[in-house]
């Protein structure tokens, strides 16, 4: 009787010490697992099944109501064809060729006059009140710059204007086709300046400053030592800025659809917009994903590009 | 070249520098900055001047408000109800920072400190997967909400805010946990700590500055997102605030100061994470974009 009662008061204590310890053992001989399999469970199930469903969907003819069917690539075939596909390809080839150059070459600007700012306080609110419009959600910036550019006498540029007696009359900016276009793609840069102005004041700070002032003691000219030591060092950092951005701005979504959603006409429909018509609007999910099968191609290329670059530190080490 | 340097003779060093140095001068370095900042500025305090003033009286062609008022939040908070996409907006982008972090934190740690069969071919997949162009997953991602039963819902939304950035953040704490050194945790192992302790008793504490940026940038990433959240929802029940915002435009005659009160509704919460958090934005969209 009193062995037994023994027995069950010990009991429960040793397994549960014993099942703790195999449990961390367990734990820590698949640590890889344990660390790793959640991230790429999630990874696979929201990202690779998804994919695997645009691919295939690509292939098939689908209209709403009727049973999908199996086309092989006509999806493909009769999207290059079309006149309007690359009408779309070469709008949103100016528009991320475009918002690169603007945004980079704002953000070089903006970056070297930071870093030529002495004051540590008057740098950081500089790059602090630059970054706001980086922060903003993409499509309040979109409804920000609406609302600037508004076409009657109630937006602010209109105002301005007219107030100066530029104007007599208010423009409707957004409606223009040519203007249009350039508006969308200053818009894109003016979000995506505050990007490269942070990684290429990174770039700047990476420059050890007894390279200055060697140059200085030789007596090269302020042009010289940009030429010689600034833009070596960071070549690297425009590359990776100019890849990343280009690439971000070719399937931009958030700025052109509240701004213009693709018009006036279909002068600013660049492929994201052409995507969200045909798959969202109009339902046909088959050829969207044929679309969107050829900007994930293209960036894919880019991506490679990039890889490379970042990978280059992996494998040395 | 040797014409250039000639023409760079012709000219004495003086007079060449002493152009450079007006160009490196503080005025033209202020000017520069001066015209960057305005031009990001203006428009947004234009926003918040609009703001300020009621419906009404945006007609009345100011540049300031005459009778300032808090009408147009009352009437967008309230009257329209984007108190619930606000509450939306931070639902989600905290439960996507906590289910980030939670899943980002482990497997950046992994990839920096293991060496296993196939690691560089995953690790680049992880990568492609943050650069994949989310345009492109729009069409699936809808289908698989409606099967799912999950569009017009906070998880339909999350689950997408997850994907998008996830990869992102492996890769980033990935970087952070390069730089810190791999002898801590191996003396740690050497003093009797298994593995799992090292990484959370000696990695995961000096890693916290990285953990912290990741956390901030998830957090406004998914505050920013508009596409997804355009895709997965159509009403003010699930729908995020940067959604909600664009929903105005949609009205035959747009409210402008609504508009405005909206927008910067949606702004202030990014701009005070920007004000206090700057130095963890910088090095978590530093580590974000550069090899270690």
């Amino acid at each position: 009787m009193s062995y037994e009662s023994e027995t069950r008061f010990t009991e429960p204590e040793t397994t549960y010490e014993e099942v703790r310890q195999r449990v961390s053992r367990v734990l820590n001989d698949h640590i890889l697992l344990v660390l790793l399999g959640p991230a790429l469970l999630v990874i696979a199930a929201i990202f690779v099944y998804p994919v695997f469903q645009l691919v295939k969907q690509s292939f098939y003819l689908t209209i709403p109501g009727v049973p999908n069917r199996f086309i092989g690539l006509r999806n493909y075939t009769q999207m290059l064809g079309r006149t309007e596909f690359w009408t779309y390809f070469g709008h949103t080839l100016v528009y991320s060729f475009g918002s690169l150059i603007l945004s980079l070459g704002s953000g070089l600007a903006v970056a070297l006059a930071i870093n030529h700012v002495v004051n540590q306080r008057i740098r950081n609110i500089y790059s602090t009140l630059l970054m706001f419009a980086w922060a903003i959600p993409i499509a309040v910036v979109a409804m920000i710059w609406k609302w600037v550019l508004t076409g009657n006498k109630l937006g602010l540029i209109n105002m301005i204007l007219m107030d100066l007696g530029i104007l007599q009359h208010p423009y409707a900016w957004l409606a223009n086709q040519n203007l249009a276009m350039a508006l969308v793609t200053f818009t894109d840069a003016w979000a995506r300046m505050p990007f490269a102005m942070i990684v290429l004041l990174a770039g700047l700070q990476s420059i050890p400053g007894h390279m200055y002032d060697a140059a200085k003691v030789d007596g090269a000219t302020t042009f010289q030592t940009f030429r010689a030591i600034t833009v070596p060092y960071l070549r690297p950092y425009l590359a990776i800025v100019a890849l990343m951005n280009w690439m971000f701005a070719f399937r931009a979504f958030a700025i052109i659809f509240p701004l213009t959603s693709g018009g006036p006409g279909t002068r600013t429909t660049v492929f994201s917009i052409y995507i969200y018509r045909t798959g969202m609007i109009n339902f046909n999910y088959g050829y969207a994903s044929a679309i969107a099968v050829f900007i994930i191609l293209i960036s894919l290329v880019v991506a490679i590009v990039y890889v490379t670059k970042v990978m280059g530190g992996v494998q040395e080490e | 070249m040797s014409t250039e340097n000639e023409s760079y003779e012709r000219i004495s060093y003086e007079s060449r520098q002493r152009f450079w140095n007006v160009v490196e001068s503080r005025y033209v370095v202020h000017i520069v900055l001066a015209l960057a900042v305005l031009t990001v500025i203006v428009p947004i305090v234009w926003e918040l001047l609009t703001s300020f003033k009621a419906n009404d009286a945006v007609y009345n062609l100011t540049y300031l408000p005459r009778d300032p008022t808090l009408s147009s939040y009352y009437e967008v908070l309230i009257g329209q109800q984007y108190w619930k996409a606000l509450l939306n907006s931070l639902i989600i982008s905290t439960v996507t920072t906590i289910v980030v972090m939670g899943l980002a934190t482990p497997a950046g740690y992994a990839f920096s400190r293991y060496r296993f069969r196939g690691d560089n071919v995953i690790f680049i997949g992880v990568l492609f997967s943050r650069l994949f162009p989310p345009i492109g997953l729009i069409v699936p991602y809808y289908q698989i909400m409606s099967w799912l039963g999950l569009l017009n819902t906070l998880p339909g939304i999350i689950m997408a805010e997850v994907y998008l950035w996830l990869p992102l953040m492996i890769y980033i704490m990935r970087n952070f946990f390069m730089s810190i050194p791999a002898d801590l945790d191996e003396s740690a192992r050497v003093d009797g700590c298994t593995r799992l302790q090292a990484f959370r008793k000696i990695a995961l504490p000096l890693a916290a500055p990285g953990i912290a940026a990741c956390s901030i940038l998830t957090f406004l990433y998914s505050w920013r997102e508009f596409l997804f959240s355009l895709i997965v929802t159509t009403d003010l029940q699930s729908m995020p605030i940067s959604v909600a915002v664009y929903k105005f435009v949609g009205d035959v005659s747009v409210q402008w100061a609504s508009l405005a009160a909206a927008s910067v509704i949606a702004v202030v919460p990014t701009i005070l994470i920007v004000v206090f958090f700057q130095r963890y934005i910088v090095s978590g969209l530093t580590a974000g974009a550069l090899k270690e």
